[in-house]
């Protein structure tokens, strides 16, 4: 087993026979992805099962706006962690924070690319950017632009600069030769002087990613909830329904990644055990928070006193079509919270206990996240229509399970060029840190 | 009305861990403003590269679309 001195370089060093196989099939589910992504650019939307309300008997927004909405929950909850554990320094929870910082990253790249990929006319994003000066006066989607990209520049700069501050300690001459070259980029210039206010300085970007993720953390949900004319998604409480299940997603994506890591590499010393009782505690609390929200959002359009057109869309959901798929991802998400709640400490001692709540977590996210995306679009609201129908075609699952094995594939790459956590010696125990415990 | 509230939202709210983090760096103690200047350029940099990229991305997706 490695040496805590080691430990943490491990990842960097270490190529198996089983990483380069998963590597290779997702580089070919990559591959099959690019393919559909032309097929749809040369063809249009007309290759997806998309269509307008009404007359078409379709729903315009599908998997993909689905999807969208999964990865950048999963983004703002990633970030939220991230700013939380740089903004109270807690030291212990390092390589948390750095895998948060690079999924959170990712997270945010794939749901950009798939909203631009759901436009009639991809080419387009650039007329998105010229009118942005208009348009952010009173599109939430120019906000949502706005918030995505701000998400990415701010996570990317803390992933920057925290790598500037763990790798200036870093010898260099134990680096492997690709993250040794991104050292000597990423440190070009460092002062050991400048330490205390680089630690300063991500301190109040901590700060700065907590509060992006409470405030513009709800803006996709917005895209929903200003929606007057379409039932099931006006309503206040759809940015804090989004914001809720980001929480819940990326504390479980980002716990499940640092248990793989505990597991696979021996992480004992620089992940111990009582950072994922913390984890623990976290999921269990948005997980509650989650559901109750999800409760009062679903009340009042089955009251007797509820308009028509909700109610059409809370029988739905309660009893319709999707009615399975809907307890089912309820049932992911509220038992591993009751098990966690109930037996947290003796479950997470196994080592893979998060994993095995964090999973069913992730998929009832993604699947509330289609219906509340894709079912109240099938019930059109004051109009005499047809209920919509809605079977995603071959081209639009290759892309959504394509964007998420390339998500998994540039997180891969990533662990063997980005160290995934400071070496215990160099991680103090803060003030702040001594005073939680 | 709507035409307001985007600026509130923008100024009142997206913009605010802007804010934080410009007020933060540049009067938070130790006052290093090398340092901090590092940290703005790296956060302006990576702006324009995500901005570019997507302008990247439109027109490459405009070469693939045929119609």
């Amino acid at each position: 087993m490695a040496t805590s001195t080691d430990s943490v370089l491990e990842p960097l060093t270490t190529v198996s026979k089983k990483f380069i196989g998963l590597v290779v099939i997702l580089g070919i589910v990559a591959l099959v992805m690019l393919e559909a992504v032309v097929h749809q650019l040369r063809y249009g939307l007309v290759v997806t099962d998309l269509a307008s309300w009404g007359t078409q008997e379709g729903v315009t927004w599908g998997i993909y706006i689905g999807t969208f909405e999964w990865f950048a929950g999963m983004a703002v909850g990633s970030i939220a962690l991230v700013g939380y554990i740089r903004y109270r320094e807690l030291t212990r929870y390092d390589a948390v924070a750095r895998i948060g910082e690079v999924w959170g990253l990712i997270s945010g790249l794939s749901a950009a690319y798939l909203i631009v990929l759901d436009l009639g006319r991809p080419d387009r994003v650039l007329n998105i950017l010229t009118a942005w000066l208009v348009t952010v006066q009173y599109s939430p989607l120019a906000w949502d632009v706005t918030f995505v990209t701000a998400l990415l520049v701010m996570t990317s700069t803390m992933l920057i600069l925290s790598l500037r501050r763990d790798l200036s300690g870093m010898d260099a001459e134990e680096l492997p030769k690709q993250t040794k070259l991104l050292a000597q980029v990423l440190t070009v210039g460092y002062r050991s002087e400048e330490d205390e206010k680089l630690a300063s300085m991500l301190r109040w970007l901590g700060l700065a990613l907590l509060i992006l993720a409470f405030t513009g953390g709800m803006v996709p949900g917005w895209l929903l909830g200003v929606v007057g004319a379409q039932a099931g998604y006006y309503g206040g409480i759809a940015g804090v329904s989004f914001l809720a299940s980001g929480l819940l997603s990326g504390v479980a994506i980002v716990a499940l990644i640092a248990s793989l890591f505990r597991v696979l590499y021996g992480w004992e010393d620089v992940l111990p055990m009582d950072v994922f009782v913390g984890l623990g505690k976290a999921l269990t609390l948005f997980g509650f928070v989650y559901l109750v929200i999800l409760f009062n959002e679903i009340l009042p359009s089955l009251f007797p006193m509820a308009p028509l057109a909700e109610s059409r869309v809370g029988d739905a959901m309660l009893y319709g079509h999707f009615a399975t798929d809907f307890w089912l991802a309820m049932a992911a998400i509220a038992v591993p919270v009751v098990i966690l709640a109930a037996f947290r400490e003796r479950m997470l001692a196994s080592g893979l206990g998060i994993v095995l709540v964090s999973i069913p977590m992730l998929w009832g996210v993604f699947v509330k996240k289609q219906l509340t995306v894709i079912e109240p679009l099938m019930y059109p609201s004051g109009l005499p229509y047809e209920t919509g129908t809605y079977v995603p075609t071959l081209v639009e699952w290759v892309i959504v399970i394509g964007s998420i094995a390339v998500a998994i594939l540039m997180f891969l790459v990533a662990t063997k060029l980005v160290p995934m956590g400071r070496r215990p010696n160099e991680s103090r125990t803060t003030p702040t840190e001594v005073k939680d415990q | 009305m709507t035409t307001t509230i985007g600026i509130y939202v923008l100024f009142g709210i997206l913009l605010l861990p802007i804010y934080t983090v410009v007020a933060g760096w540049l009067l938070g103690e130790p006052r290093d403003f090398r340092t901090a200047g590092i940290g703005l350029g790296v956060m302006a940099a990576m702006a324009v590269f995500m901005i570019g990229s997507t302008a990247m991305m439109g027109i490459v997706f405009g070469l693939l679309t045929s119609f």
